[in-house]
């Protein structure tokens, strides 16, 4: 596993101030892993180009 | 003997005089007392409870009274579903200290109303974030069919007590692949049901936009069976198999398997006359979309609670929840936007397809002290890759049954029927299509793991 840049832990670790939480040491590590994970996800849902009419699925009917 | 005894037996034998419902009880418990050690599917017994209810079913019989369909049929619940009196702790010690449930969840209602009786709570990955049950609080759940092996979960408690024939029946609980995955792996009978039809009340949440709470069964009869009595519906009449419109789920679905898998895919496809094989668009989005959305819910759910009382959880778990609640909404926001296209194409696909045949898992059940798979030719960790073929079906909210799968040669192997939103009953027919044609069917227990 390659070290996380300090670019990737000062992101992880302004986006907890925001919602006012601490992140310990301990966890540091592994939040930083897993937000690497969920980008790359995210990467693939935000190259989609939806139609402005295409609403969130907030109430959801399959 | 209760041990490897369908719910349907059970039921006969009780109402029939054969065997008490007090005297069923206390086998199952002590099978589940004496036999799981190795398998460690249970976390709780509810013994004085379920022996109370057995001796009302008994006293029902000696009185003359018609006995409900399942009486004195003994069942578990995978530990995040409310059991009046008791503290329903989803798999950890961080919900310890709350109040005791005050009603039993509304899907255990209906199946105490009709007689089954809850005797265990099951083993879980915490809070249900993960596909291994490996649980740092209480344990791992090992496979019934290889005690060195990965049962798969999140519910993979449930689904080991089914296959070890504790059990005729379990539930569970399905928000990426927590029923289908160890289902699959165990080799065990699965339904994760459309989402919303069943009642969420009174089941620990996880990521609202796609919990679904549902069932394993060690057959297929009582999966049908304790299904429509969970949905508090009469069964829906099955449409003939050869009038259904069977689709072979190609591209993203037909890559990175088993060769015993390929080849039970090829018999079971050959075996209803299926020709046609059809994709689903931008599979690898749809993925991503149910991670977020899943990463995200849970994150905020539990973002109080990581405020005050992170070191408590599974370090595992806590770092997936606080890296979900760190989320950007606008990244949430695309995901459910995603779901809604998403959405509108699965529907234009059942217009020319009624039923769609996808593996559930890759392959056989991971070692678990060598937890990867492989993926892409790569070696991947198990954990978060054993969704690869559920996840992007969790989206849409279809209905799916995990279909196990007869004489492969292999450990526990299973595929997915997936029908439109609401059609269960399509996928009852061709499920009984394949265990009739002996290509489907709960996976016995190799001999020394039956001692």
């Amino acid at each position: 596993m390659t070290a996380p840049s300090s670019d990737q832990e000062n992101l992880v670790r302004a986006r907890a101030t925001t919602i006012g939480l601490d992140l310990s040491p301990t966890c540091l590590p592994g939040v930083i892993s897993n937000s690497a994970l969920l980008t790359h996800y995210a990467k693939l849902v935000e190259q989609h180009t939806l139609p402005d009419t295409c609403e969130p699925a907030y109430e959801y009917i399959p | 003997m209760t041990r490897f005894s369908s719910a349907h037996a059970i039921a006969e034998a009780i109402r029939s005089g054969k065997k008490s419902a007090v005297s069923t009880i206390q086998e199952t418990l002590n099978t589940l007392r004496t036999q799981d050690h190795g398998i460690q599917s249970v976390t709780h017994l509810f013994a004085d409870e379920a022996l109370l209810q057995a001796q009302k079913i008994d006293a029902m019989r000696q009185a003359g009274q018609t006995l409900p369909p399942l009486a004195g049929v003994p069942f578990g619940v995978k530990d995040l579903f409310d059991i009046a009196g008791h503290v329903t702790t989803a798999g950890s010690i961080v919900l310890r200290n709350m109040p005791p449930a005050q009603k039993d969840a509304a899907i255990v209602q209906r199946l105490k109303a009709a007689g089954a009786i809850p005797v265990a709570t099951l083993n879980m990955d915490e809070f249900a974030y993960g596909f291994a049950t490996v649980n740092a609080h209480y344990g791992t759940t090992h496979n019934p069919h290889d005690l060195a092996r990965m049962a798969g979960g999140s519910s993979g408690g449930s689904a080991a007590a089914v296959a070890a024939g504790f059990l005729p029946f379990a539930l569970g609980s399905d928000t990426n692949g927590s029923i289908r995955i160890p289902a699959s792996l165990c080799g065990v009978w699965g339904i994760k049901p459309t989402f919303g039809r069943l009642p969420r009340a009174g089941a620990y949440p996880f990521s609202a936009s796609l919990d679904v709470v549902g069932s394993f069964a060690s057959s297929l009869d009582d999966l049908i069976t304790t299904f429509y009595v969970m949905d508090g519906s009469t069964p829906a009449p099955e449409p003939a198999t050869d009038t259904l419109r069977v689709s072979r789920l190609g591209g993203w679905f037909a890559s990175n398997l088993a060769p015993e898998l390929v080849a039970a895919l090829d018999r079971v496809c050959a075996s209803l006359q299926t020709t046609s094989t059809v994709e689903l668009p931008e599979v690898a989005s749809a993925r991503a979309a149910s991670f977020l959305i899943t990463a995200a819910e849970g994150g905020n759910l539990h973002l109080p609670r990581l405020r005050k009382q992170a070191e408590e959880y599974d370090p595992a778990t806590r770092d997936r929840l606080i890296a979900g609640a760190l989320l950007p909404s606008s990244t949430y926001l695309q995901a459910q936007r995603f779901r809604n296209w998403f959405r509108t194409k699965i529907h234009e696909l059942f217009q020319k397809t009624d039923v769609l045949i996808a593996p559930a898992v890759m392959g056989e059940a991971p070692l678990l002290d060598a937890p990867t798979i492989m993926v892409d030719g790569k070696p991947v960790s198990a954990r978060a890759n054993l969704g690869l073929f559920t996840q992007p079906l969790s989206l849409p909210g279809l209905p799916v049954l995990c279909l196990p799968l007869k004489n492969t040669g292999s450990l526990p192997l299973g595929l997915q029927l997936v029908a439109a939103p609401g059609q269960e009953a399509a996928l009852f027919s061709v499920a009984r299509a394949l265990k009739k044609s002996g290509l489907a069917g709960c996976v016995p227990l190799p001999e020394k793991e039956m001692a």
